[in-house]
């Protein structure tokens, strides 16, 4: 009986806006102090491509290929003059998480990478994996997202004021244009963060960052090997 | 690089600001092919406890995009 009520809730949910979605845990999603200031939180739902729409709507399609999320929870704002959603995807484990991730972002990108088509960027760290749908992914709105704390022990230690975080040693704070995409990728070992900004639009330039945890655990600096 | 480049020797260039410190140069393709980008900027910076090595590709010498983003490298900023 409880189990028929939830289907039902759920199914009832996914026809309202991304905002109502059920068992959100408050881990998930920016909360209102946390949206930055040059976007706000709107209604509705707004995956950039029919590919990000079916993963929200029916993850259940792809259960015989990955591990299900065991929460999920879409976000909607108003940046400028661009709208978008942030569907969040919670799994069991960092490795289903994982596992899913290798599936989900060819599936949306049909490509290694977002593409001028596919321009939805995903974030992943822990046991959470974030799409953003945005046309042009506000840089704000990423560094923002990229502080909410994901369940697993990977983000734990997360500052909350802004920038990239490196898996449990702060965050690096970059100024870069808002208008450039910006493509993120966590490696918890060693502790660091791979960034990539190209244009919003055309390949006038490509910059590539690889940051990297220089201290020990204990305080000392590695020293380089020749 | 060098044997590619049109550039000789590979100057080093500062990068400083409040907490960060580093170096870069850049080179140009000597024989770029269709489409790829013909300048390139590498370089390194520390920032607090954070090392990190960054690559820049560009098609002008001079690029408003490569400088915005060393002006971001040299004003990173670390936290803990």
């Amino acid at each position: 009986m409880g189990r028929s009520v939830a289907c039902l809730i759920v199914l009832v949910l996914l026809e309202l806006s991304a905002q109502s979605q059920t068992a959100v845990p408050t881990a998930l999603g920016l909360r209102s102090e946390q949206i930055p200031a040059d976007c706000k939180s709107v209604d509705g739902s707004f995956p950039v491509d029919i590919q990000t729409s079916i993963l929200w709507d029916k993850p259940d399609l792809y259960k015989s290929l990955i591990p299900l999320p065991i929460a999920k929870y879409a976000q909607s704002f108003a940046c400028h003059d661009d709208k978008g959603t942030v569907f969040s995807f919670q799994f069991a484990s960092n490795a289903e998480r994982e596992k899913a991730g290798a599936f989900i972002k060819p599936l949306l990108w049909g490509e290694s990478g977002p593409t001028a088509g596919h321009p939805e960027l995903v974030l992943e760290a822990g046991n959470l994996l974030t799409v953003v749908s945005f046309r042009k992914a506000p840089t704000f709105l990423l560094a923002a997202l990229q502080n909410v704390p994901g369940s697993a022990p990977i983000d734990q230690d997360t500052v909350a004021s802004g920038g990239f975080p490196i898996s449990g040693h702060g965050s690096l704070h970059l100024s870069v244009p808002d208008d450039w995409r910006t493509h993120t990728r966590e490696l918890p070992d060693p502790p660091s963060i791979t960034l990539h900004f190209v244009p919003a639009s055309g390949d006038a330039f490509d910059v590539q960052v690889t940051a990297v945890c220089w201290m020990r655990p204990n305080g000392y600096a590695r020293r380089p090997t020749r | 690089m060098l044997p590619h480049s049109v550039e000789k020797t590979a100057t080093l260039h500062e990068l400083h600001g409040r907490q960060s410190t580093g170096f870069y140069y850049a080179l140009t393709d000597n024989n770029p092919g269709p489409g790829e980008f013909t300048n390139l900027t590498q370089g390194v910076f520390l920032t607090g406890d954070i090392l990190s090595a960054f690559t820049i590709l560009y098609r002008t010498p001079t690029s408003s995009d490569a400088d915005k983003a060393l002006r971001a490298f040299a004003e990173a900023t670390y936290t803990k």
